[in-house]
């Protein structure tokens, strides 16, 4: 197993990804095309149409052979310093990522990947429109080539470095079952509400000529039908949310686990499709955690340790760990900096933070609905008046919990609508600070202070003006005389 | 974090009070308004982008004669005149409010009217910087100053208006000043 040297010889994929790249095509096709696909197999056996027979034939060829290319034109090899990735049949890419810049080495697993015995290598870096970089490699090329990026060339040191992972955190099947129980169901409800009806409308395109009475039927005798038919349905749809986001968390977060090794995180989990993600200590910028009231009560947070990249690669790569005790949230986040600020002056955002943001997001947004939809749907466009009303119930529970206290090492920020939300920054961690002043708020003495970090931006809305230049000014004087040592 | 305190212990110690009040104030440094001739570039994208706009509701009234009608014709000409009036008049006003500074260890850069930042960024965060020249910027004899720092696209700075002269001596200096810190 002489690994180290193979890395530097320009190399393919193993030959099983080409699987994975088919199915991967063939889904991606399929998802875009399947109420054609479904037209052509109804309709083409009555009128016998050939062409369209044909194009059955030729598309599935023709993923074949772009998946071939595709799986072929793509090389890579990783060197003492760099990794190269050459890719594409006729616009050529060729990436180069200095081993320096990457940030983190993520390994993930699917179903597919499982089936193939494969892993799913992806790489952190911090430029923001850098191209991603996905290699898939065999479950022991994958572990190894992650072993030799992060640094360990041979595979002995990654052994000593396993022996030293400290296991911190992992979720027993109770706490599994809490997680999902505490879920945000109405966030699954609204995605099942979402699919379904882009679902019956594909289908009621196709077969609108077939089943015209049915659909029309179905429309008016659900306007027509009794209060208690309508209570089943919401009733039964609900019942499917709750148990589609119980399944969702189950399958994210089962055998979770958060360790700690010498140099950082190390994060697994995942019942089908399983990640294992390294995150840095050094990389870490600030860090978050919120609970909602019901898993406040578990207990149970949600932690997320913000990592320089993660607000410009997408969500997969935001790690958000589960924590069942206030101890274990204590201890994960003395890590990064103790929360020890209690007895500090608190700043408050202004109370007119309610009425702007009510008039400014939800108001003015009615006003402009109301008048286009009215047009269509006369006197219910008054039912949008649960916009302004959700908007300003909203700002004033904002108001309400925001509270934000400082010392000389930290910025501690809770905050929260319907649950409640913490932020920990330390000064040290800020690249730079910007005070927004609209009209409105110049004339009342307030201001908002966007702080910027390499982990995402941060907002404190709506401050007195003093506090928010006090704040910008101390943030100046803790960079400009400390060292750099953000990273 | 592991380490931390052998480093702290590795430094020279001191911890004298500081005077919080006596912390330099961002908001009251003297400011420097970008070059006059920038707002000749201003007001030519302006020109620019309302007559693209122009030719192509005029094209549209021709060609369709449904809308050929004196109500709509009339609302059209006074919603464009409307638009461009503000328009212009805010791009004066941003163009107004335009002014940076530069500190010992820091940038500051205003913008907006409407909705005014005062923007600053230490020499030490800044990642790299570019100049660059447009057209009619080229034309003035003005240079734009694009900063970078490592906290995202919103972060990263574009301070338009400078006279070449200016920009590459700040391209310079924050070159020398990321060096020395």
């Amino acid at each position: 197993m002489n690994k180290p040297l193979e890395w530097s010889v320009f190399q393919r994929q193993p030959v099983s990804a080409i699987w994975l790249i088919l199915l991967k095509s063939l889904g991606k096709v399929v998802r875009s095309l399947w109420p054609l696909v479904l037209v052509m197999l109804f309709n083409s056996k009555r009128e016998g149409n050939s062409s369209l027979d044909l194009l059955l034939i030729i598309a599935p060829v023709l993923i074949l052979i772009i998946s071939l290319l595709n799986f072929l034109y793509f090389k890579f090899s990783v060197s003492d310093s760099q990794l190269l990735v050459n890719k594409g049949v006729l616009a050529k890419k060729n990436i180069v990522l200095p081993l320096s810049k990457i940030q983190g080495v993520h390994i993930e697993q699917n179903w597919l990947h499982k089936v193939l015995n494969l892993a799913q290598v992806s790489f952190d870096s911090p430029g923001a429109t850098e191209a991603e970089v996905k290699i898939n490699l065999g479950t022991d090329q994958a572990e190894s080539l992650k072993a030799f990026i992060t640094g360990s060339n041979s595979l002995t040191e990654s052994e000593h470095q396993v022996a030293e992972k400290v296991n911190i955190a992992s979720l027993s099947f109770v706490d599994l079952v809490r997680l999902g129980v505490s879920a945000n169901h109405l966030e699954t409800l609204a995605i099942v509400l979402g699919l379904g009806i882009s679902f019956f409308n594909n289908i009621k395109e196709i077969f609108e000529e077939q089943f015209k009475d049915a659909f029309t039927l179905t429309t008016s005798d659900l306007l027509n039908s009794d209060v208690f038919f309508i209570i089943y349905v919401m009733v039964g749809v609900l019942i499917f949310s709750v148990i589609a986001s119980f399944v969702r968390v189950v399958f994210k977060y089962a055998n979770f686990s958060v360790s700690k090794t010498e140099n950082g995180f190390s994060i697994q989990g995942g019942l089908v499709n399983t990640t294992e993600k390294a995150i840095p200590y050094k990389k870490i910028q600030f860090l978050s955690w919120k609970t909602s009231w019901i898993r406040k009560k578990l207990p149970i947070y949600l932690l997320e340790y913000h990592s320089i990249g993660s607000p410009q690669s997408n969500q997969k790569l935001k790690v958000k760990i589960p924590v069942t005790s206030e101890a274990l949230l204590n201890r994960l986040v003395d890590i990064y900096h103790r929360v020890s600020n209690d007895d500090q002056p608190v700043i408050k955002i202004s109370k007119k933070y309610i009425l702007r943001t009510t008039l400014i997001r939800g108001i003015l947004p009615f006003i402009v609905l109301a008048g286009i939809s009215s047009f269509s749907i006369g006197a219910k466009a008054l039912l949008l008046a649960v916009i302004p009303i959700y908007v300003f119930i909203s700002c004033w529970l904002y108001y309400k919990k925001f509270k934000m206290q400082s010392d000389s090492e930290i910025l501690h920020i809770q905050a929260g609508i319907f649950g409640h939300s913490e932020t920990v920054l330390k000064w040290n961690n800020i690249q730079s600070v910007m005070i927004v002043r609209s009209l409105y708020q110049r004339n009342n003495n307030l201001a908002s202070l966007r702080i910027f970090t390499a982990g995402g931006a941060l907002t404190i809305p709506f401050i007195p003006e003093d506090r928010a230049q006090y704040l910008q000014n101390y943030a100046l004087y803790k960079l400009e005389s400390g060292p750099s040592t953000w990273m | 974090m592991a380490g931390s305190i052998e480093e702290i212990c590795k430094m020279e110690f001191s911890n004298e009070v500081i005077q919080i009040e006596l912390l330099p104030k961002a908001e009251e440094t003297p400011l420097i308004p970008i070059d006059k001739q920038y707002f000749k570039v201003v007001m030519l994208h302006q020109l620019i982008f309302w007559l693209v706009v122009l030719s192509a509701v005029a094209i549209a009234l021709i060609m369709l004669q449904k809308l050929q009608t004196i109500v709509l014709v009339s609302i059209v000409v006074t919603a464009l005149i409307v638009s461009i009036f503000t328009s212009f008049r805010l791009a004066y006003l941003s163009f107004l409010n335009k002014a940076f500074a530069v500190r010992e260890h820091d940038i500051i850069y205003q913008d907006g009217w409407l909705v005014k930042s005062l923007h600053v960024f230490p020499f030490n965060r800044i990642q790299h910087c570019s100049v660059n020249s447009g057209v009619f910027e080229r034309r003035f004899g003005l240079s734009t100053l694009k900063i970078y720092t490592a906290g995202g696209n919103e972060s990263d700075i574009v301070i338009p208006g400078l006279t070449v002269q200016q920009a590459s001596a700040l391209r310079e200096l924050i070159i020398q000043k990321n060096k020395a810190e």
